[in-house]
């Protein structure tokens, strides 16, 4: 080939309209083209951003997120999803892997088998972060089997969520098997009925949370990891209320019965306190796996520990 | 085909499991195995995280070598190997870690006829082998080890070894260590007997009695080497049999060349004896601080335990008659 045809051709391959995909940005609000989330959610691709602007009221709305890589997110304080719910299931289902939610208000949610949820997951790889939880059945409900999911929660609030209206009982979350569960400087207060915190991943992981029933919550555990895993709390702040309907423990693992490998389980510089008028257990442990409860203050009516493990 | 061997119609086959078979777990090769089956385990790194319920009779579960573990999970929440059969072998395995939610998590957990355990370790379980009542049962332990199982759970401590009412315990040149809480051997089978084991708290086993018959039946105990150590339980025995009001009464009685070490820093008896049966003591080797036998407190013993039967018996009569006078009323 001579050098004049070979120059030719590359000019034609460079030249040729390659269709480039671009992540895009979708506005969702009263004044925009799209009115509402699940507009949105017909037209986003993998990796789209959706910004939903707040709306008086709030969006009487839900939506199934197949997409990857999407990010929903509210645009300022004030954006609420409230009361509609999809496949029976939540006001958002997310389908899709890798999705990130923040900035938004889930509340209200109700499905007639009691498992209503605010989120929904059943992709793999959730990051929820500046969300607020309230009032409904499940704050986030994971499907089950998906063992690969990292589920991420951060400076989140799960406010007067928890039902047992249900064949089981609704949590504040309630994560199935998962690889990871990370909770940090998250809220959980005046669950009801069912335990704050409910998590079947092969790694819990909960920071700098407050965990509380207050005055008025009436929840049974704190957290439950019902079929063991590893356990690691630091610098949590938790509290059993005098309402609580379940007076033995507050941290739990193994109730249901082992079913997983239990690596660690580390509790370290949290505070626990006990306003019920019933003593209480503040770790119990029915793994085979030492429990190393560190620099934790009680206050109250409190057996640090029952089961295998140690008090340092 | 390779984990079939001797394939032939109607005759007891050989699975093999391992890490390198098709078969994978050993739950897995007991879904497959019929009656008389063998199912040979090979080591796998970390152990087999695997629980099992054996329905088959005659079977046959072994560990190719040392070092098969099988650990932390439970079926039916009851234990490791939950064995119904009949005439069911469990052999060369290490069963570890039993916890299950009634905290009384057990390494093997005999519901069947007749189970045979050789040289197998149970090594932090709640329970060794918790067996239930099986009229007919005889039950056969050679050469394994009980270490650090036991625990307490409000109030309610597990022993070791905890066998119903069956017709025979065989326990023989085994070891019990370190067991935590409740007993080493806890036994109400109508015949008991233990040769040439080691049942021993060491420097760290907080156990009760070593060899524990609260409701009658014989015991023999021929050339064992017997231990309380400093972090023992407040028992007044290693060797406890008790005949309350209303269980059946010690057969035959017979402590033949055991060797006993105190070092609990406390008096011991060897046995304390509340039956009427007469020890059969010879040859018994006890250092300081120890009584070979002691009968004290059996009257009062006796008479608690026949306060206790008519008490319920009154309790169930009252209830009854109670029952019977809400009926008639309903009636009306």
């Amino acid at each position: 080939m001579t050098g004049w045809v070979r120059c030719m051709v590359l000019s034609a391959v460079l030249a040729w309209p390659v269709p480039v995909v671009y992540a895009k940005t979708i506005l969702v609000g009263p004044d925009q083209a799209l009115k509402f989330p699940s507009a949105a959610d017909q037209v986003a691709k993998d990796g789209d951003t959706v910004e939903i602007e707040p709306m008086k009221g709030g969006y009487f709305d839900c939506a199934n997120w197949h997409q990857n890589n999407l990010t929903i997110e509210g645009k300022g304080p004030g954006v609420v999803i409230t009361d509609k719910t999809c496949e029976g299931k939540g006001l958002f289902i997310v389908s899709g892997n890798n999705v990130t939610v923040r900035n938004i208000t889930f509340q209200r949610a109700r499905v007639p088998d009691h498992n209503g949820a605010g989120i929904r997951s059943q992709g793999t790889n959730l990051t929820v972060d500046h969300c607020r939880f309230l009032d409904n059945e499940n704050g986030i409900l994971s499907n089950v089997n998906l063992t690969a999911s990292h589920v991420i929660i951060t400076n989140s609030e799960f406010v007067d969520n928890g039902s047992c209206s249900g064949p089981g009982c609704a949590h504040g979350i309630y994560i199935n098997q998962v690889a990871l569960l990370r909770v940090e400087n998250s809220v959980f207060k005046r669950t009801h009925h069912g335990h704050h915190i409910k998590s079947r991943a092969a790694e819990t992981v909960l920071i700098g949370n407050t965990i509380e029933d207050g005055p008025t919550g009436n929840s049974s555990y704190l957290v439950d990891i019902p079929n063991g895993g590893t356990l690691i709390m630091q610098n949590n702040t938790l509290e059993k209320g005098p309402d609580a309907e379940n007076h033995s423990t507050a941290v739990t693992l193994g109730e249901e019965g082992v079913t997983q490998r239990t690596k660690e389980i580390t509790i370290t510089n949290n505070t626990f306190t006990n306003d019920m008028s019933h003593p209480t257990i503040f770790v119990r442990n029915l793994t085979a796996t030492p429990a190393i409860l560190k620099g934790n203050k009680l206050v109250g009516q409190i057996k640090p520990l029952d089961g295998d493990g140690k008090v340092e | 085909m390779a984990w079939l061997c001797q394939a032939g119609a109607g005759e007891a086959r050989t699975f093999l499991v391992g890490p390198d078979q098709d078969i994978k777990t050993p739950s897995a090769a007991v879904q497959m195995a019929h009656d008389g089956d063998t199912i040979q385990i090979e080591p796998l790194k970390g152990g087999y995280f695997d629980c099992a319920v054996i329905k088959q009779s005659h079977l046959t579960i072994e560990g190719t070598g040392d070092g098969v573990v099988l650990t932390d999970l439970t079926c039916a929440g009851k234990g490791i190997l939950v064995v119904d059969g009949t005439d069911v072998t469990v052999r060369n395995l290490t069963l570890t870690r039993a916890r299950v939610p009634d905290r009384n998590g057990a390494g093997i957990r005999a519901e069947g006829t007749d189970l045979h355990v050789d040289n197998v370790r149970f090594v932090n379980d709640e329970v060794g082998i918790l067996a239930a009542a099986s009229a007919l049962s005889r039950i056969t332990i050679v050469n394994s080890q009980f270490i650090d199982n036991g625990g307490c759970d409000n109030g309610r401590c597990n022993s070791a070894l905890n066998i119903g009412w069956i017709a025979l315990l065989h326990v023989e040149h085994s070891v019990f260590r370190d067991t935590h809480g409740g007993d080493d051997v806890l036994s109400y089978a109508v015949r008991t007997e233990l040769v040439d084991d080691d049942i021993e708290d060491g420097p760290t086993g907080t156990a009760g009695y070593l060899v524990h018959l609260p409701a009658g039946g014989s015991l023999e105990m021929r050339n064992n080497r017997l231990e309380k150590g400093p972090k023992t339980a407040d028992v007044p025995a290693a060797v406890s049999t008790e005949a309350p009001y209303g269980s059946r009464p010690v057969g035959t009685l017979v402590l033949i060349g055991n060797r006993f070490t105190n070092d609990s820093g406390r008096s011991f008896d060897l046995l304390h004896n509340l039956s009427d049966t007469p020890a059969e003591m010879a040859n018994n080797t006890v250092g300081k601080n120890t009584t070979l036998v002691s009968s004290s407190g059996y009257m009062w013993f006796w008479m608690k335990s026949f306060a206790h039967a008519m008490l319920a018996r009154a309790h169930s009569t009252a209830y009854t008659l109670a029952r019977g006078l809400r009926d008639d009323l309903r009636r009306l």
